[in-house]
């Protein structure tokens, strides 16, 4: 299979950057006193989660916004990647898939610690749609979160996102053409199992001993292997944290200088293991039809492969790429709150902070439907849709006993009907915003708003996502729930 | 139809204990206090006390579960004590349990005891709430005056009030019952706060400011309750109140699920309130009533339930607050205590603290503050938030009124 699967290829993707901000220059004038070489990263800002966020939330985002909800429904398989995948044992994919609406019934693995980890899981969803003679539809979704030390480089360089792909036949808008990997146990930078922090070695020698000399035979393999010379190469997608590496790379292997994709370190940072494929979707965001895209991943090795897009690229529209999504929706924080959103500073948060917030697993395996899915109940004789679903309808004028069908309002648009801003009650995050929310078709619920550094106001529209809802420090649990968040800026995947 | 509880049942008896931080007593001390006062005021023994209601809400905070810390610390004669909690209605249910044991026969006479111990937390303001396993998953971390600021919220976008003038009513609300407050013995807070200070004060829970917001308090308060026969008969000399009406009424999931509710209003006061001026008979509240003792736990709170209670029109509340309608020399005198602003909120006592209030008031017995010959009063509990909750309604007045 030299030239890639006819068949099945890319047909959806999604984008997610969160909205937090953190700028660089506030951080070097933070730490530049532990290292005075961080000043010379003081340009940009780095996207980040919000306190509430993890790489479980990014990816339900990402998700959610490549295919509307019905199609998630058909998808077979998930795929997921991360290096700060929040739980060690418990399938991180499995909790992505039931908030993202896909079905009881997919195949769910997460693949995980290497940076490379993204390019592997996308690999991996590809073979996965085509497998078994007959093809399924499979999601890959990639975030990462990388936390480095205060003072640290991965501090300064690294930020949050999410993206994700779905692979399929029908409507294929690129394909791969050739894959080609290999693994080496070269030791830049390591962390070890329940390590906050890694430690990372010479930039020096990881730029020659390890990028240049590791790289460059596998991006060669893979473009023979697809049949494509390196001058046809229309984009290369390479990220590095160290300044020239993809440069001297596509210097290295004959691909033009131009066609090294931007790295979006200004106005992001580099998203770990997520950050080839969030390369990758800003790229389909402006491909055209026939051009061929060079990708890789590295660590403990090199992943590479080629792609190339088809005449149905022009069917997605005109995409908000990453950048612009990045400039888009930003809030600013500052660098003391965004230590204590991730337990890198303990601020006293009083004695509220005290109270258990144990999470009941068998209550909320029971509720899993509300929960996770955020489903109502639709009552079978007057149509009223009701939140929690009930074996009475709420309605006075109804009262019916029998069941309720489901009402899935995930992605039903909302507006606010009460609001407060608590300065009272603990939040990790204060002051806490909540309210009523009232759905489209009736349904209300009393919410958190999330991401709203302004009240929002009665009347105005918010979106359903997907957060942490409680932190147990304790049991060392996070339970997510559905918060409701303002609906301004472009959403990922719109049309611009 | 039902007969209800008018005339059947007498007060002769209330006692109430200083409300404050007291750092002193128990809980146990305090319904004591509370106790003595109301015995010796319907002057009957211990041992005729044939059945009690404890109402006590917050037991891990104060005497732990049953109502056995009331029985032993008062002494009582092995007899049916029971412990209520109907969240910040606790006290009125306590009233209720032992009003409805007279009334049946059940007992001769009975107690109602309500009472809270707020301050062995180490913190201002109440708990956390805990909602159990179900409703935790999904619900936001409430707090109370983040739960009633959302009526705030509702009630301006509905009537159109903007935010500056719907302040200004709540201030109003605040510095009307620190007014009266300031000259009641037994209140927490005695001091006259101005408007401005109000108005400036701390955010809380927008737009709640900390003047907006119920004290924090530990207290109780105490009523024992006969037939009129029986209080006839013990020499009362006509010295008690009749219980007119005792109404509850409690969600049943509308508020939080249903679109017909606008946020603005609390549903299960005007179901409770309807039901109440039915059973005292009671044709035109705000003509009828002397004076009212409602749950001002935030003042946006007191306001709407002026509507709640049908004495402003729909809309009108705003006006009639700062038009003085309310205040102590206004037509319907409201929280001339000092409301749950200046005493706090012990969870289980303030249903019975505001029935002492009325009662005192009937009775021409409350000094400084003593309104010109009341007749009948109202009592209002609102527990839980506006979009679930309990209301508590009690009309008590002088006999034959």
């Amino acid at each position: 299979m030299a030239r890639g699967d006819e068949t099945t290829g890319i047909t959806a993707f999604g984008i997610y950057v969160p909205s937090m901000r953190l700028h660089r220059k506030a951080m070097a004038s933070e730490v530049g006193w532990i290292n005075p070489a961080l000043n010379g990263y003081r340009h940009g800002v780095r996207a980040i989660c919000d306190f509430d966020e993890d790489v479980i939330t990014m990816a339900v985002e990402a998700a959610r916004h490549c295919k509307d909800s019905e199609a998630l429904g058909e998808i077979s398989a998930i795929v997921a990647a991360s290096t700060t995948f929040p739980f060690a044992d418990r399938l991180n994919a499995s909790v992505i898939a039931t908030a993202a609406g896909l079905s009881n019934c997919v195949q769910a693995v997460d693949i995980a610690n290497t940076q490379r980890a993204g390019v592997s899981a996308f690999r991996v969803a590809e073979r996965l749609s085509a497998a078994d003679g007959a093809p399924h539809q499979v999601l890959c979704v990639a975030a990462d979160c990388r936390r480095g030390r205060p003072g640290s480089l991965v501090e300064m360089t690294s930020g949050d996102a999410a993206v994700s792909f779905v692979f399929g036949c029908e409507n294929v808008i690129a394909r791969v053409m050739a894959h080609r990997v290999s693994t080496v146990d070269f030791v830049d930078h390591y962390r070890r199992a329940n390590e906050a922090y890694e430690y990372g070695w010479e930039e020096r020698w990881v730029r020659d001993e390890g990028y240049r000399k590791i790289a460059p035979p596998i991006l060669t393999c893979a473009m023979e292997a697809a049949g494509v010379s390196s001058a046809e190469i229309d984009h290369f997608i390479f990220p590095s944290t160290i300044r020239g590496v993809a440069g001297g790379l596509a210097k290295a292997v004959d691909i033009r200088d131009d066609a090294v994709r931007d790295d979006f370190q200004d106005v992001i940072g580099e998203a770990g293991a997520a950050h080839s494929l969030l390369m990758l979707a800003d790229t389909l965001c402006a491909a055209g039809p026939g051009e061929k895209i060079l990708m890789a991943g590295f660590g403990q090795g090199c992943e590479a492969i080629v792609l190339e897009t088809t005449s149905l690229i022009k069917s997605i529209g005109d995409r908000q790429g990453v950048r612009a999504l990045a400039e888009s929706d930003q809030h600013e924080l500052s660098f003391i709150r965004y230590l204590s959103f991730n337990g890198q500073l303990e601020p006293d948060f009083g004695p509220r902070a005290e109270t258990d917030r144990k999470t009941a697993h068998s209550a909320a395996y029971r509720h899993a439907d509300r929960v996770a899915r955020l489903i109502a109940g639709k009552c079978e004789k007057c149509g009223t849709v009701q939140f929690p679903k009930a074996k009475i309808c709420v309605n006075p004028n109804c009262g019916h006993e029998g069941n309720q069908s489901d009402h899935a309002l995930a992605q039903e648009a909302a507006v606010i009907k009460t609001v407060t801003t608590d300065w009272l009650g603990f939040s990790r995050n204060p002051p806490n915003r909540y309210g009523m929310v009232e759905f489209a078709s009736g349904a209300r619920m009393i919410l958190n708003f999330t991401s709203a550094p302004d009240e929002p106001p009665v009347g105005s529209e918010v979106s359903m996502v997907y957060r942490i809802q409680e932190f147990d420090p304790y049991r060392k649990f996070h339970r997510y729930s559905w918060k409701a968040k303002s609906a301004d800026g472009p959403r990922n995947g719109d049309i611009k | 139809m039902t007969s209800g509880i008018r005339d059947k049942v007498a007060i002769i008896g209330m006692g109430c204990s200083k409300f404050g931080e007291r750092f002193d007593c128990d809980a146990q001390d305090l319904m004591l206090e509370a106790f003595i006062e109301a015995r010796a005021d319907a002057g009957i023994e211990t041992s005729e006390i044939d059945a009690a209601w404890l109402g006590h809400a917050m037991p891990d905070l104060g005497m732990g579960p049953t109502a056995t810390p009331a029985s032993v610390a008062l002494r009582l004669q092995n007899i049916p004590v029971t412990r209520v909690e109907n969240a910040c209605a606790t006290g009125t249910e306590a009233l209720r349990g032992a009003v409805y044991a007279v009334a049946s026969g059940a007992a001769r006479i009975a107690l109602a005891i309500g009472v809270e111990k707020l301050k062995d937390t180490g913190f201002g303001g109440l708990p956390e709430f805990d909602f159990g396993p179900r409703a935790s998953l999904f619900a936001p971390s409430m707090s109370a005056p983040g739960g009633f600021a959302q009526l705030a919220a509702a009630y301006g976008a509905k009537h159109k009030v903007n935010a500056s003038d719907l302040k200004r009513a709540m201030a109003h609300v605040s510095w009307k019952s620190h007014e009266n407050g300031a000259v009641n013995p037994k209140a927490h807070l005695r001091r006259r706060v101005d408007m401005d200070t109000i108005i400036k004060a701390p955010m809380i829970a927008a737009p709640l400011g900390l003047f907006d917001c119920c004290g924090v308090s530990d207290g109780a308060a105490c009523a024992i309750v006969t037939t009129p026969e029986v209080a006839a008969g013990l020499g009362k000399k006509h010295e008690f109140v009749m219980v007119k009406a005792l109404q509850l009424a409690v969600s049943n999931g509308v508020e939080a699920s249903h679109s017909s509710w606008d946020g603005a209003s609390i549903i299960t006061t005007r179901s409770a309130a309807k039901r109440a001026y039915t059973e005292a008979g009671v044709e035109n509240p705000r003509k009828a009533l002397s004076l009212i003792e409602v749950h001002d736990c935030f003042s946006i709170t007191e306001l709407v339930t002026m509507e709640d209670l049908f004495l402003s029109d729909e809309g009108s509340a705003v006006v009639d607050v700062l038009d003085g309608f309310y205040d102590r020399e206004g037509g319907v005198p409201c929280q001339v205590d000092g409301g749950l602003k200046c005493f706090g909120h012990p969870i289980g006592a303030s249903g019975l603290r505001m029935a002492y209030e009325v009662y005192t008031q009937l009775l021409g017995r409350a000094g400084e503050r003593q309104l010109s010959s009341p007749t009948l009063g109202l009592t209002h509990n609102l527990g839980g938030f506006p979009h679930e909750n309990v209301s508590g309604i009690g009309i008590f007045g002088l006999p034959g009124v």
